[in-house]
């Protein structure tokens, strides 16, 4: 049984020439799959070629360290979601016409952009228990993460609500909705859209700088590589395998947010 | 079109080609550096090439050492509370959470480390682990920084250490410290590759005369060493440390005699809740496991030999 | 000037068409002023738009705003439902009287008498404006849940009805990315009048649209024109206004120069600049 559709034959040329694109198009994939497994190959070899790698203790210590990537996940998920919360209220707060509001939310997207993410983490960490507040390593490292990319994801906000279109808050006045429902309901969902792309980019580079949240002792891949490396005098063995897999997250990640970018452009735009 | 495609190859195939290139020129440096060593006498010419310079773990007290400035002190003397039965005293808190949490930072092998499971072993963990059962209580690890442990105001989110600890003037103004439990002794270890074999071989007079470098961990100081970098060629730490890293391969010997030992104790946050009764009830725990044999024991298993009497100290 | 889908003229929303009477004749079908705007002064900065227009506006009556672009029609507009704040003057719609106010624009007491208007005067936009997120009957049934709190089950009820009335009921699912710039405007207006407002106010509907599309939308327009509907239209549609209007006004430099039966104003204008504006559209 073939469908009406499949036994239209393109003409001889046509199925030439789409033959001969599929061809070339075959070629780059495989060109491009090649290089890729040169190169990285290339490097572990030269890698392994120091005398200084032991398979056999890396293979020994990966369950150990990749498990480290669930707290680095659970850690960027949660974090990712309060940035998101805190910029949306940064982001009205800063349009808003309110001299606290504006003053607060502009002094905290300062604070937190001019001083280092390091610096946060420790502050949170080490000072905040001073002033009788007193998070454990988890909690700490969420609230520090969330707080500084709260502030970055601030300023996409603020685009992402400044590029929905005018007539959209006026329609929705028009119809009788007060402000807060206005953007509740017809302003706020239209920015989130327009600026998921941004928070997919935000969320992997999360994932890299999570790593800092090492130093206040969070358990999570980095911390592991390290005190599994430093154990047995294989720091670059064990740093190796973290790197893996901060990779592998960040290509799995971006394969799923093109996606969702494709979806999104495709969409109701 | 062709030849661009496997001009695109190219840079790979040099890559590789670099690589087994750098694989086969280690072997020569590597039995340059055995030789140095097996020769020792023929090692003077490049003795003024040795960096002025000592790595060793941040926040330790070699650190204080290579400066000149380190005061090792003794555990002041613990009188039993007068008030006993202090509800706000940290060991009513323990036994009433039926828990002791200690801090432990598993990046010193072998005092505390971590196993591939996940879990920590080493001789402060077994320490601890046997301090709590003699108190009653479970006990859970915390993993802060060396450096969050030795700064103090641990804000209650631990309450104890059992981290092999030095006992120093400066942390006494911090930090309640019991009897030690044992003692290392610091060590100073050189490259192979320096030529340094003896006290009389180094470039400065120690202490005082150094410089130091320091990594996060004392582990990072070998590693650096191993994997060639020249900037510094000495480091300092415990001798049961210095032997893990000859143990493990790392091209470093150990320069003459232990240099000090360090009385290491149990240590409690001064800025934290009182204590008076807690740091009785483990000093009296520790004095009981140096006289049952306990921590004897635990030693000759982590170490290899007994670290538990004073008499390690210097020469 | 019908569209292809032109609406079946046995569905009538119920508050538009009471007392409608079928003739044609002004004075029979139209009612009491519904919408008063008295002494309308609008500055944009320097720029004086709006220099004093007084306009009554009846039940059922079908008003058409002419003017060329920059003769303030457009602001007098949406001075009437306060999307933009008058400078000077008051307005009244279903007696919801409201006083411009400027300097107090932010007043609690003052925004919700704005509301209060918006809630009677729908409004329809040159861009259409649909909620793009929300489907066809969520963008009708959003306000009347919302602001009017009508139970979900009542506002899908009301909205299908509307949707029937622009002849769009089978779009009920639709996203407006699928949906014609015509479709758009006519779920548009029914999204306007699933608020059942006193009065629906049309800024440029078609301009934005097509040429092939704007026949359905003024369709649309005109049935609920003769059907009793309230409405204010700015546009440049002759025609339309010819065919649908109870009144035209013509403006211009931020006056009424001008207004009457279309027939008197369209056809046989009494001042030289309403002549002038008619000869010059005839040129286009």
């Amino acid at each position: 049984m073939t469908t009406p559709s499949a036994t239209i034959q393109p003409p001889p040329l046509l199925a030439e020439i789409i033959e001969s694109q599929r061809q070339r198009r075959r070629w780059f994939r495989g060109q491009f799959a090649l290089v890729w497994v040169a190169l990285v190959g290339a490097l572990l070899a030269a890698l392994w070629a120091t005398d200084n790698i032991d398979t056999e203790w890396m293979v020994t210590w990966a369950p150990f360290i990749v498990g480290g990537a669930g707290t680095t996940i659970l850690v960027c998920v949660i974090s990712i979601v309060l940035a998101t919360l805190l910029a949306i209220f940064g982001a009205i707060a800063r349009m808003s016409s309110n001299a606290i509001l504006f003053a607060i939310s502009s002094l905290y997207v300062s604070l937190v952009r001019g001083t280092p993410l390091l610096v946060q983490i420790y502050f949170i960490f080490f000072a905040l228990p001073q002033m009788g507040i007193r998070l454990d390593a988890v909690p700490a490292g969420i609230l520090a993460l969330s707080f500084n990319y709260g502030a970055y994801m601030t300023e996409i906000f603020r685009a992402g609500i400044q590029a929905v279109p005018g007539g959209q808050r006026e329609a929705a006045q028009a119809l009788g909705m007060p402000e807060a429902l206005v953007m509740r309901r017809v302003v706020l969902p239209q920015a989130v859209r327009i600026v998921i792309p941004a928070i997919g980019n935000d969320f992997i580079a999360m994932i890299k700088d999570s790593a800092l949240i090492s130093t206040i002792a969070v358990q999570e891949l980095l911390w592991r590589a390290q005190r599994a490396g430093t154990r047995d005098f294989k720091t670059l063995q064990a740093l190796l395998i973290a790197a893996a897999v901060y990779w592998l997250l960040t290509i799995i990640f971006s394969y799923f947010q093109d996606r969702l970018e494709q979806r999104m452009a495709r969409g109701d735009r | 079109m062709f030849n661009m495609r496997r001009l695109a190859l190219l840079p790979a195939a040099a890559l590789i080609l670099a690589a087994c290139q750098s694989g086969s020129g280690e072997s020569p440096d590597a039995s340059a550096s055995a030789d140095a060593s097996a020769n020792p006498t023929e090692s003077g010419h490049g003795m003024a090439d040795v960096p002025n310079v000592v790595c060793v773990g941040e926040a330790t007290t070699y650190l204080d050492w290579l400066a000149g400035d380190l005061a090792i002190s003794e555990a002041d003397p613990i009188e039993e509370p007068s008030d006993a039965g202090n509800p706000d005293d940290l060991l009513a808190l323990i036994k009433e959470r039926g828990e002791i949490r200690v801090s432990t930072d598993p990046n010193y092998a072998p005092q505390s480390f971590v196993e591939p499971d996940g879990s920590f072993v080493g001789f402060d963990i077994d320490v601890a682990t046997e301090i709590a059962e003699r108190l009653g209580v479970d006990v859970k690890f915390e993993t802060p920084d060396w450096d969050a442990i030795t700064a103090g105001n641990w804000s209650e989110r631990w309450d104890i250490s059992v981290g092999s600890m030095t006992i120093t003037e400066d942390r006494k103004e911090i930090l309640s410290f019991t009897q030690p439990y044992y003692y290392t002794p610091a060590q100073l270890a050189a490259s192979t590759a320096s030529g340094v074999t003896g006290v009389e071989d180094l470039p400065f007079e120690l202490p005082g005369g150094a410089e130091a470098t320091t990594l996060p961990t004392d582990a990072n100081c070998a590693e650096a060493i191993r994997a060639g970098r020249e900037e510094f060629a000495l480091w300092i730490s415990s001798s049961t440390t210095v032997q893990g890293a000859i143990d493990e391969g790392v091209p470093i010997i150990a320069v003459g005699d232990p240099v000090f030992a360090e009385p290491l104790s149990v240590a409690i946050d001064k800025s934290g809740p009182p204590h008076d009764e807690l740091l009785y009830e483990i000093n009296n725990i520790i004095g009981e496991m140096h006289d049952d044999g306990t921590l004897t024991e635990l030693s000759n298993e982590w170490y290899g030999l007994d670290l538990t009497e004073g008499t390690a100290s210097s020469e | 000037m019908t569209g292809a889908e032109p609406p079946d003229h046995g569905v009538r929303p119920a508050s538009a068409t009471s007392g409608y009477q079928p003739e044609s004749s002004l004075p029979s079908h139209i009612g009491e002023p519904i919408v008063k705007v008295e002494g309308i002064h609008k500055y944009f900065g320097d720029n004086h738009v709006l220099r004093g227009v007084d306009l009554e506006v009846r039940q059922r009556e079908a008003v058409m705003v002419i003017g060329r672009s920059g003769s303030g029609k457009t602001t007098l507009l949406r001075c009437i439902n306060f999307l933009e704040e008058p400078t000077v003057g008051a307005i009244e719609v279903d007696e919801v009287r409201v006083e411009a106010d400027p300097l107090h624009a932010r007043d609690r007491r003052h925004r919700e008498q704005i509301r209060q208007i918006r809630l009677r005067a729908g409004m329809l936009f040159q861009e259409f404006n649909l909620f793009p997120h929300m489907d066809v009957l969520a963008n009708c049934i959003e306000a009347p849940t919302r602001v009017l709190g009508h139970s979900r089950e009542h506002a899908i009820e009301r909205a299908e009805y509307y949707l029937e009335v622009v002849g769009l009921a089978e779009k009920r699912d639709e996203y407006p990315s699928r949906l014609s710039g015509g479709q758009k405007q006519r779920v548009a207006i029914a999204r306007a009048l699933s608020m059942e407002p006193k009065v629906l106010l049309f800024d440029e509907p078609t301009s934005a649209l097509d040429p092939e599309l704007i026949g359905e939308v003024l369709g649309v327009m005109e049935d609920l024109a003769h059907s009793g509907t309230t409405m204010i239209v700015v546009t440049h549609e002759m025609h339309f206004a010819q065919e649908a209007a109870d009144r035209v006004v013509f403006m211009e430099d931020g006056v009424v120069i001008e207004q009457g039966p279309p027939e008197q104003v369209l056809n046989d204008p009494r001042h030289e600049e309403t002549t002038h504006f008619l000869r010059r559209f005839l040129d286009r």
